[in-house]
């Protein structure tokens, strides 16, 4: 078991005298036992992190230390990290329990230890039934639980999974979750999780670090990334359906301010304490954001005490809720409803929000304000 | 690994290299002097490693005899030739058994084409020079030796095409299809441009062979039509052989296929790294 | 402009993939198939598309029998899962290709592919190779090269399960507002349920074989004819319990859940709905498949409602189905114990224990709750499903 630091860490590629900024002055501490989650979309940079991290790939700049320990220079071999990867990866010709004790008999474990490591493992994965089959016989979520213990029988310095449910069906992909926090709390070994899954991602990290086209854009627990997001990327990229962003210009009058929303009718209530420290920047124009989570067919209660007027574009229902498309002047966005809501293209709503519930953004930097 | 051990190993490594590049260039480094030397230097018992005497007029003494340079030029038809005959055959079968593998006759029937790739060619010569005497055009002429390389060419073109076109994705000529372009035009639109870099190396591999191909062409060549590869031996002089002018003139031979490297080259590293990366 | 008939689709390699198959498309109608990854969606594309030689039946378009036609010729479009668009050609090309094919007039491409660009929002790109561009770009790329085709029928394979949530969304809704769509038949497949119900005016759920169930979002997620499609459809998935039946006092009839391996737990008694109550009875049979969606079992605890968290904005979704217009009567109430918790930013997932038998619940996403707490959960039993426990066949409707 070990911490894992990154400190200002950089990844250049280098192509036909082309240079590409794969990860950018990139910090980033994990604690020992911690399960760190690095999110983002394809391309954001965080498998260069990952495999830097494994030894697979030089650092540019930059330092890498376990447990305070510099292993820039070291092979991926003496790292003692494991990993498990998207495809599995597991030995065709083999079985389960082969595929299982082949990193113990690596490592030179007699066959009586090793026996009682896979038993031990299987148990844990739900993986006695199958132990004598060859992969191929498996289903994906039992090849990817094998490939799972495989990486975890060594019993690594930090675990390391790559993408590891994406092909994983959906309906199976809670139970392999709880599966993984479960394994994670019994074992507390230091986890790196790496996904494009938001879902995934904050169900299972105590901590989620977002990145975005090479820079590392929040490093936060699930609740500080929804409520808190440090930018306009942020906001966006966590939840679903995404945030809507509204373009804004600050009006105030006697005391209220308010955003007006530009080419259509909206105007969002901010809550005073906000407006304040919107005015202190200076600036006159915003990026508002709202979650449809937070927009609501009825008004009245739990601090929802403004609303915009819209019409219904799309009603779209997914059987736990209806997700509406609204639209006012240039302005569109969702909203969530309850499965019954019947509210059919072209009807007028009004949507109820919480002041407190809008995220103002600075147009300049996207950054939070507020 | 510790810093000493590593710099160890990288010069080790680098002295390696350079051991290896003063083998690769010496031959031609001796090629370039001899070509410049006159035939005397040449022939002295203690060699010279620099000449002491230039004599770059070898370079216009090789074409003394005009027909010199006309088996340049059959030497270039019968490569050009022989490589348009092997890459339209080899991209057909290639794309037949990439395609269509058992209507095409199967893992076996393409495993028969290259294995004619694994005879000694020797061991084909006397036949093969009966079996075109015994033809219109005969053993001494442009079209014998055209058909004759397809032997050699044919199969490395097919199974090249055939894994190129194996990597090529097949959605994309189903997409042609549904595009409503007929087999033969998706072929054309989608997977022709999509293996052409490919191509482009499948077809300087067969040039260079057919341009510098020796054996044969000794046998069944050398009146009506000559190569330069059998030019080369010509230039003596009594029991002297004439290593200058042999020099020079594999010198000049060598231009063509150097030219047509350097400017296809983008083209052919590309096509090599697509059959190496999936293949 | 026609409709798609379907009639006895066979098809099967090593062992049929496609049994028997009927299915029929409207003109105008989108038809959505939802089942799980391997099933054979793709195939029953192909196989419209004429790319797959079928076993036995026909496809006809328009009431024309295409079965026997080459792809070229059944004036189909399809848009593939990889997107296949052509590398070596520009976004202009690859969109003009249809139209390439059909050998039309230079102006008339360049006015057609102008339209459907503008609309798609792709028009700044037309010069730019797939390689030089995004997923949702690509995507709305080949989207567009299927629909200057101007074909009779639509197939649209996994077209968006593998962007990013804003450009799925935005592709979703951009499904819903294509008129070109709405006056053609159109198959579209997918294994994301959500997908499903949001876009198809008609759902089918493909198991083994076949289509197992046909239907409208609601009729489908509401009432599922079997357990495979209750299973299939929601996330998380649906609670499936396996209960006995119990008449109870007066003429009530009660189910009682049974405990995993009848190891430790004292089970869990819910009562049957009256409504449930007949249907259940005619069947004749004393052991049923108990389904609970997540999203029907609240989390009550220290007497609150689920929903009344801090952030309450966020609870909307998941407390309004329960709080709605039309609640019921009185929720049956009991007890359970916490066992995992997972807040997953706009919804929180509990997984709890109640004598024995293992349920998930759906929950605003900002409360907390400790491994072992005790907590009550409530849930209408007019929300329960009912499933044969050998066939999976619904009992209730």
């Amino acid at each position: 078991m070990a911490s894992v630091s990154l400190t200002g860490v950089n990844k250049i590629y280098r192509s036909r005298g082309e240079a590409v900024h794969a990860v950018r002055d990139l910090d980033l501490a994990i604690a020992d036992g911690e399960f760190v989650a690095l999110l983002g979309p394809s391309g954001c940079g965080k498998t260069s992190t990952l495999r830097m991290i494994v030894g697979l790939e030089e650092i540019t700049s930059g330092e890498i230390a376990f447990d305070g320990r510099r292993v820039n220079e070291l092979d991926p071999q003496r790292r003692n990290v494991a990993m498990a990867f998207e495809t599995y990866a597991l030995y065709p010709g083999f079985t389960v329990a082969e595929n299982l004790a082949f990193p113990l008999e690596v490592m030179g474990l007699p066959e009586a230890k090793r026996s009682v490591r896979v038993r031990e493992m299987a148990a844990m994965l739900r993986l006695e039934d199958i132990l004598d089959q060859t992969p191929a016989a498996l289903s994906g979520g039992q090849q990817q639980r094998v490939s799972l213990g495989r990486a975890l029988i060594r019993e690594p310095a930090a675990f390391i999974l790559d993408e590891v449910m994406s092909h994983i069906d959906a309906h199976l992909k809670f139970r392999m979750l709880f599966d993984l926090k479960r394994i994670h709390r019994d074992l507390g070994r230091t986890t790196i999780y790496v996904t494009h899954d938001q879902v995934e991602a904050l169900a299972l990290a105590d901590r989620v670090a977002v990145m975005s086209q090479a820079e590392l854009q929040q490093v936060g627990t699930r609740n500080e990334l929804y409520h808190h997001p440090a930018n306009v990327f942020v906001a966006d990229f966590i939840g679903e359906p995404p945030t809507n962003f509204f373009a804004t210009r600050l009006e105030s009058s006697g005391g209220t301010a308010r955003l007006r929303v530009e080419d259509s009718e909206l105007v969002l209530e901010l809550a005073p304490e906000r407006a304040a420290r919107l005015a202190e920047t200076g600036d006159a124009r915003f990026i508002a954001g709202i979650r449809p989570q937070n927009l609501h067919l009825e008004g009245g209660r739990d601090g929802r005490s403004a609303s915009v007027a819209a019409a219904v574009a799309i009603n779209e229902y997914v059987g736990e809720q209806v997700i509406l498309t609204l639209g006012n002047g240039a302005s569109v966005f969702r909203a969530l409803a309850a499965p019954e809501t019947r509210a059919a293209r072209g009807e007028p709503v009004r949507m109820h929000y919480a002041p407190r519930d809008v995220m103002v953004f600075s147009e300049s930097t996207e950054e939070l304000i507020a | 690994m510790s810093e000493a051990n590593y710099r160890l190993v990288r010069g080790l490594l680098l002295a390696f290299l350079g051991l290896w590049l003063l083998l690769t260039l010496f031959p031609f480094y001796w090629q370039i002097i001899t070509a410049l030397k006159d035939a005397a230097e040449t022939n002295r018992t203690v060699p010279t490693f620099w000449p002491d005497v230039w004599h770059p007029r070898n370079f216009k003494l090789v074409f003394a005899e005009a027909s010199n340079f006309q088996a340049l030029v059959d030497s270039f038809i019968v490569a050009t030739g022989n490589t348009l005959a092997s890459l339209v055959l080899g991209t057909l079968a290639g794309y037949a058994f990439a395609r269509f593998p058992r209507q095409a006759g199967g893992e076996n029937l393409a495993f028969w084409i290259l294995s004619n790739r694994m005879f000694p060619p020797v061991a084909v010569l006397i036949p093969m020079f009966f079996l075109f005497d015994a033809t219109p055009w005969g053993t001494d002429s442009h079209l014998s030796l055209i058909i004759l390389y397809l032997v050699f060419n044919m199969p490395l073109a097919t199974w090249l095409m055939m894994v190129f076109f194996r990597d090529a994705p097949r959605e994309l000529e189903e997409a042609a299809y549904l595009d409503g372009y007929p087999p033969l035009r998706a072929f054309f639109k989608v997977t022709l441009p999509l293996v052409l870099p490919g191509m482009i190396s499948v077809a300087m591999l067969c040039w260079i062979f057919a341009w510098n191909e020796y054996l044969f062409a000794n046998l069944f060549v050398g009146t009506e039509v000559k190569t330069f590869t059998i030019v080369i031996p010509t230039f003596t002089h009594g029991s002297q052989t004439l290593w200058n002018l042999q020099m020079a003139f594999s010198l000049i031979a060598m231009l063509p296929p150097l030219v047509l490297f350097v400017l296809l080259r983008r083209y052919m590293v590309r096509g090599l790294s697509l059959g190496v990366v999936k293949g | 402009m026609a409709d798609l008939r379907i009639e006895g689709l066979c098809k099967g390699w090593d062992f049929p993939v496609i049994d028997r198959l009927d299915l029929a498309v409207e003109e105008g109608e989108f038809f959505v198939v939802v089942g799980p990854s391997g099933i054979g969606k793709t195939t029953l594309l192909r196989l419209v598309a004429g790319l797959e030689r079928c076993d036995a039946g026909r496809i006809l378009v328009g009431g024309r029998d295409v079965t026997a036609l080459p792809p070229y010729r059944r004036n189909v479009a399809m848009t593939f899962e990889s997107y296949a668009l052509y590398p070596h050609l520009s976004v202009f090309e690859n969109i003009a290709s249809p139209l390439r094919a059909q050998k039309r007039p230079r102006s008339e491409i360049e006015t057609t592919v102008r339209q459907v660009t503008d609309m798609l929002r792709i028009h700044e790109l037309l010069e730019r190779r797939p390689g030089e561009i995004s997923g949702g770009q690509k995507q709305r790329t080949a989207l567009a090269r299927t629909l200057v085709a101007n074909p009779e029928v639509y197939l649209l394979d996994e077209p968006i399960s593998h962007l990013d949530a804003r450009i799925r969304h935005e592709l979703r809704q951009q499904f819903h507002d294509l008129e070109e769509l709405r006056r053609v038949a159109t198959l579209y497949v997918t294994h994301d349920y959500a997908e499903a119900l949001s876009l198809g005016d008609r759902i089918g759920v493909m198991g083994a074989g076949g289509l197992v169930q046909i239907g409208t979002a609601r009729e489908l997620f509401e009432r599922p004819g079997s357990l495979f499609v209750a299973q299939h459809l929601g996330q998380p998935s649906i609670n499936v319990v396996e209960a006995k039946l119990r008449s109870a006092p007066g003429d009530a009839l009660t189910c009682v859940a049974a405990t995993g391996d009848g190891q430790g737990g004292e089970g869990l008694a819910i009562p049957v709905a009256d409504a449930h109550r007949a249907a259940l009875l005619a069947g004749g049979i004393d052991t049923v498949t108990l389904g609970i969606r997540p999203q029907f079992l609240s989390v009550l605890e220290n007497g609150a409602t689920a929903g009344a968290g801090a952030h309450a904005g966020a609870s909307g979704e998941a407390g309004a189905g329960r709080e709605g217009q039309s609640a019921p009567l009185h929720g049956f109430e009991f007890d359970a114990t916490v066992e995992l918790y997972e807040p997953l930013g706009a919804t929180g997932v509990l997984l709890a224990d109640a004598g024995g038998v293992p349920l998930t619940a759906l929950t605003a996403p900002d409360r907390t709750f400790d491994y072992g707490a005790r907590v009550t959960l409530r849930l209408h039993p007019e929300t329960l499903l009912y499933f044969d426990p050998r066939s999976g066949a619904s009992l209730v409707q």
